[in-house]
């Protein structure tokens, strides 16, 4: 067997075409090898990129890279400033989830370490921010809150849908909670960013405040610093004015534009109120005199209607509630205005669309007040009605009585005289006819009449 | 570069151990093509290589190493994962028991296959293979026991 292997493998020669292809090969690879071109010591030096330290560079290589993927996608890549006063950062993660939360002013500083933020949803985050933000009072129901949102992509970076998930967030939040704000939102860069910082206030307050340098130079950043936002803009609308300043071009031209729409709508919200608060004062008074005029009647003519006055004042209510209603339609009218963008203009109109529905729902239920209380007038008056036809009965009735009783009374007397003056005669002609029967037989029993029967 | 003498130098090279490499390229492949793209790179490696041989037995065992090495990762390969039949070696049988041997030869694994050749037709000790193949004394001999056993159920005693 031994043999059989031996035999065969010695039969196994290389043959001359293998060989000079092997050769022609070699030279080949050889050639195109710059390591021989050069000499033998250079040659083993050159070898750097072996097959192994190939594969150790790649495996670190890939390493890196996964790194670098990894603390990009953790690390806030865009950055969003809400000035409300308090004045609040949030670092966004391209992912959408909250990052860090950083408080920019004093009340900012506590709002923040209110609140656990880290590590949530876009969404479920800013909703928070905004119910603790409307449930400690920072933004009201009337929609004068200005809310400035500015944000800041890193360089290179700009990942779409954030901003619009950011703003949408917001105005359903606001629609949930029935608030409405003035949102001025602009975008800013990174070195605006940085500045901002360093001066150590809100981005939005420090674009504004560089805003306001340019119109007049003797503006003093520090002492807006502590101002809110609202009463920046409108500071900056002032000097607009004065300065004549169209900001047609430059860099402030966007924002040129939103402080004059903001500016437009906190004046228009303003007065608003002020029409409704004069209105509901009117309204008031007169609603509250004509209700207590109703139950008073109703007090006197009926007692029941005692009980009818607890319905009339939960009527009287639902009426201030439907007029409070009417104030919210209009406020909600101004938070229609007031949103500004026109990435929010969608929203906006379904806001619209909601308020019209509630107005058409509010109509109908005034009206259905209006019946309810017509109702209750007509029962109460009919209620009256019917009580002066009782009383008017009584009294006949009374009367009837009384005339009866003076009749008797009259008959009585009338009787009574006749008895009288009868018996007077009859006492007379006993005297004359005969006085001397009066010593034969007794004198008659005189006539009483009988009581209650009239002797006519 | 100096070609011709380059050129030289790799037909010694190849006169020398060409048969070697070639011989363990066929216990270890069963395609002349395979062999052939094999032998190729063996010698590219050899011209390529760092270290400078201490002797003619060191050289040698060396190209067994490499020839080894280069046969293990040309069948790790994924189409080379099959079973080639030895008539595509093109080299007959001058008898049906070489036939038979090397049927049975070949269904060894790679590892047993390369201790047999060096074992029985190089002449290697089991140190020397331990050397060359960089295996423990004791894997080697159990891998030269198994094929073994395996070779007699199938052919009778190698020896």
């Amino acid at each position: 067997m031994k043999n059989a292997f031996v035999t065969y493998m010695d039969k196994v020669q290389i043959d001359e075409a293998l060989k000079d292809k092997t050769v022609s090969y070699i030279i080949q690879s050889m050639e195109n090898d710059e390591r021989f071109n050069s000499d033998a010591n250079q040659r083993s030096e050159g070898r750097f990129f072996t097959k192994r330290r190939m594969s150790i560079l790649a495996t670190v290589a890939c390493f890196c890279f996964v790194l670098m993927i990894s603390n990009f996608m953790l690390q806030p890549q865009y950055y969003v400033y809400f000035d409300i006063n308090p004045s609040i950062e949030l670092g966004i993660t391209p992912l959408g989830t909250i990052s860090s939360i950083k408080g920019l002013n004093e009340d900012g500083l506590q709002f923040a370490a209110a609140l656990e933020l880290k590590n949530q949803k876009l969404e479920i985050g800013i909703e928070t921010m905004l119910q603790a933000l409307i449930s400690q009072g920072y933004i009201t129901k009337d929609g004068s809150t200005v809310i400035a949102m500015t944000d800041v992509f890193k360089p290179f970076v700009k990942f779409e849908g954030l901003e619009e998930r950011v703003v949408k967030t917001l105005t359903s939040t606001l629609a949930q909670y029935q608030s409405s704000v003035v949102l001025y939102q602009e975008t800013t860069s990174r070195q605006e960013q940085k500045k901002a910082i360093q001066q150590g206030i809100s981005l939005g307050k420090y674009r504004i405040i560089q805003y306001m340098k340019t119109m007049d130079q003797g503006v003093n950043a520090e002492a807006y610093e502590q101002s809110s936002i609202s009463e920046l803009i409108l500071k900056a609308d002032e000097l607009i004015l004065s300065s004549g300043n169209d900001a047609s071009s430059g860099e402030f031209r966007d924002l040129h534009d939103q402080i004059l729409q903001v500016t437009e709508k906190i004046r228009n919200i303003e007065h608003n109120s002020m029409k409704n608060q004069e209105q509901t004062g009117e309204q008031s008074n007169t609603g509250s005199n004509e209700a207590n005029n109703l139950n008073s009647s109703n007090d006197i003519l009926n007692p029941s209607a005692a009980g009818n006055k607890n319905e009339t004042d939960s009527q009287t209510k639902g009426n201030e509630q439907s007029q409070g209603d009417l104030q919210g339609q209009k406020n909600t009218e101004a938070k229609s205005d007031s949103l500004l963008t026109e990435t929010e203009q969608q929203t906006v109109e379904i806001q619209n669309e909601e308020t019209a529905q509630e107005q058409v729902q509010n109509q109908e239920q005034n009206n259905a007040q209006n019946d309810e209380q017509n109702n209750v007038q007509n029962q109460a008056e009919n209620q009256v009605q019917g009580q002066q036809e009782e009383n008017q009965e009584q009294n006949q009735e009374q009367s009837q009585e009384q005339s009866q009783e003076q009749d008797q009374v009259q008959n009585q007397e009338q009787g009574q005289v006749q008895n009288q003056e009868q018996n007077q005669i009859e006492n007379q002609n006993d005297l004359t006819e005969g006085i001397n029967q009066s010593d034969l037989s007794p004198s008659p029993d005189p006539i009483i009449p009988e009581h209650g029967s009239p002797v006519k | 570069m100096d070609q011709p003498l380059i050129r030289d130098e790799i037909t010694k090279a190849i006169d020398r151990y060409g048969n070697l490499v070639k011989r363990i390229c066929c216990v270890s492949l069963g395609n002349k093509a395979d062999v052939d793209d094999v032998f190729q790179e063996v010698f590219l490696k050899y011209f390529l290589r760092k270290e400078v041989f201490e002797n003619e037995q060191h050289e040698k065992a060396w190209l067994c190493r490499v020839a080894f090495n280069q046969c293990k990762d040309h069948n790790k390969s994924f189409w080379h994962k099959r079973i080639v039949s030895i008539e595509e070696m093109e080299i007959p049988f001058d008898s049906p028991e070489e036939n038979e041997v090397m049927t049975a030869v070949k269904q060894l694994q790679l590892d047993d296959r390369r201790i047999i050749y060096l074992h029985y037709y190089e002449g290697y000790s089991i140190p020397e293979i331990s050397a060359i193949t960089g295996q423990k004394l004791n894997t080697v001999y159990t891998h030269l026991r198994r094929a073994k056993e395996k070779l007699r159920k199938k052919v009778g005693e190698l020896e």
